[in-house]
């Protein structure tokens, strides 16, 4: 097996991006990793700090569009009847959009 | 040996002969019953990892191609072919050609590691193969791993034409792992002398119990088939079916399904999961929503040997218990497991 490409995932190396290979010595292809390794070569993190920071953004996003999405109906009740929204309420809708990217 | 002649053998040892005199006739013919051969795959009938009937290039490191038949070359250069419908031995099937690009000092060979030991220890078993070559250091050999010995079968002439390649050796008792070389080597496994344009086309290949080779022991595609998928297996072929279920999956995060399949044949050991890579190729549908990935993935844990449990993560907007269906979306799409040596 030609390696190219290592990286640690769920407990398994993902091998030049198509192979998820489990850490078992009766696995031929953990066989030709460890010898990569012993080789001198090491597997990367199965993500980057930039796909970390991406990652963490996105879940970020989600949930803050889903507390947005929670709290709209204050904003449809003082349009419509005029009763103010909670302060607290605005500001943490504030914080939220301004957590979205 | 044909039957005629086994059939004569049988009727001269009846007269007289001793009931030791007749097992050890029996065993000496290889009359094991069904499932005698312990090759599996020897008359080149399965080929889950793609087409070879073009000429593919081998490697120095040892890559299957035909299923459970593991090739490479050696300190040359050479091609795997799988040749469709030959006549070999006046019956119809197909073989393994290995081809020489490039000569040298160096070796072309296939192997195919037998998984059972036990049967084998302080036994006498006989291996063959009909082979067609043109270098006379065409052979087969059985490794004892265990043991570390080699055991040759007779030379092919470097004729050109096919003939029964055979070997008969008494197991050690510490035999270990068998393993069965076809190709065109020394004795040892070795290099030999090779010229661009040799050739080792085999087939009819066969290991069983007895001193005596007799005819191959043929299979149904779908028992084949079935043997190979304990090494190799596809879940889902996208060159075969674009679109093709291959799962049923359920939300466990909110950017995560796993998903589960079970096997047709339980796996040797821990497997690889082999994914190709297509961008938005691997769908969970739910209803009329539904997430895309370019990949798949597993955990190192909450494997069996009789299925998986997958996962397809960094998708957004999953409910935890959820259910989906899993799907392909494109030819290219690919999924299998290896368990293979």
């Amino acid at each position: 097996m030609n390696i190219e490409t290592v990286k640690m995932e769920s407990g398994c190396y993902r091998v030049n991006g198509t192979m998820i290979v489990p850490p078992s010595t009766d696995n031929a292809d953990y066989v030709f990793v460890q010898e990569w390794i012993a080789e001198g070569n090491t597997p990367t993190p199965q993500y980057t700090d930039e796909e970390i920071a991406a990652t963490a953004q996105a879940e970020l996003n989600v949930s803050s569009q889903a507390y947005l999405a929670s709290t709209d109906w204050y904003i449809t009740r003082h349009a419509e009847t005029a009763e103010a929204v909670p302060t607290a309420i605005t500001l943490a809708r504030a914080t939220a959009r301004a957590a979205i990217v | 040996m044909t039957k005629a002649r086994n059939l004569s053998l049988l009727s001269a040892v009846e007269a007289g002969a001793t009931a030791d005199q007749t097992k050890a006739d029996i065993d000496a013919l290889g009359i094991n019953g069904a499932n005698k051969n312990w090759i599996i795959n020897g008359d080149f009938q399965i080929s889950q990892r793609g087409s070879y009937t073009s000429a593919t290039a081998l490697t120095t490191s040892s890559v299957y191609h035909l299923d459970r038949f593991k090739s490479k070359h050696n300190n040359i250069s050479g091609t795997l072919t799988h040749k469709l419908a030959q006549t070999v031995d006046g019956k119809v099937t197909n073989t393994m050609l290995l081809t020489a690009t490039a000569g040298s000092n160096g070796r072309v060979e296939s192997v195919q590691r037998i998984e059972a030991t036990q049967p084998f220890v302080s036994q006498t078993i006989t291996f063959s193969a009909w082979v067609k070559s043109n270098n006379a250091s065409s052979r087969l050999i059985i490794h004892q791993d265990g043991a570390n010995i080699q055991t040759s079968s007779n030379q092919h002439t470097g004729g050109g034409a096919f003939e029964l390649l055979k070997g008969t050796v008494t197991c050690a008792a510490n035999s270990g792992d068998i393993y069965l070389y076809a190709g065109i080597q020394a004795a040892g496994t070795g290099n030999v002398a090779i010229a661009n344009g040799h050739y080792f086309e085999m087939a009819f290949v066969q290991v069983e119990h007895g001193s005596v080779a007799t005819d191959f022991e043929h299979r149904t595609y779908a028992e084949s088939l079935l043997a190979c998928q304990r090494y190799y297996e596809i879940i889902a072929d996208g060159g075969y079916d674009v679109d093709h279920m291959f799962g049923i999956g359920h939300g466990v995060k909110s950017d995560q399904i796993n998903w589960f399949y079970d096997f047709k044949a339980e796996k040797r050991a821990a497997y690889t999961l082999i994914v190709a890579s297509v961008s938005g190729g691997y769908h969970a549908k739910n209803h009329s929503v539904y997430k895309s990935h370019s990949t798949l993935g597993m955990t190192a844990t909450v494997q069996s040997l009789h299925s998986i449990s997958a996962y397809m993560t960094n998708i957004g907007g999953v409910t935890e218990q959820s259910a989906w269906t899993m799907q392909l979306n494109g030819a290219a799409c690919h999924i299998a497991v290896s368990a293979e040596f």
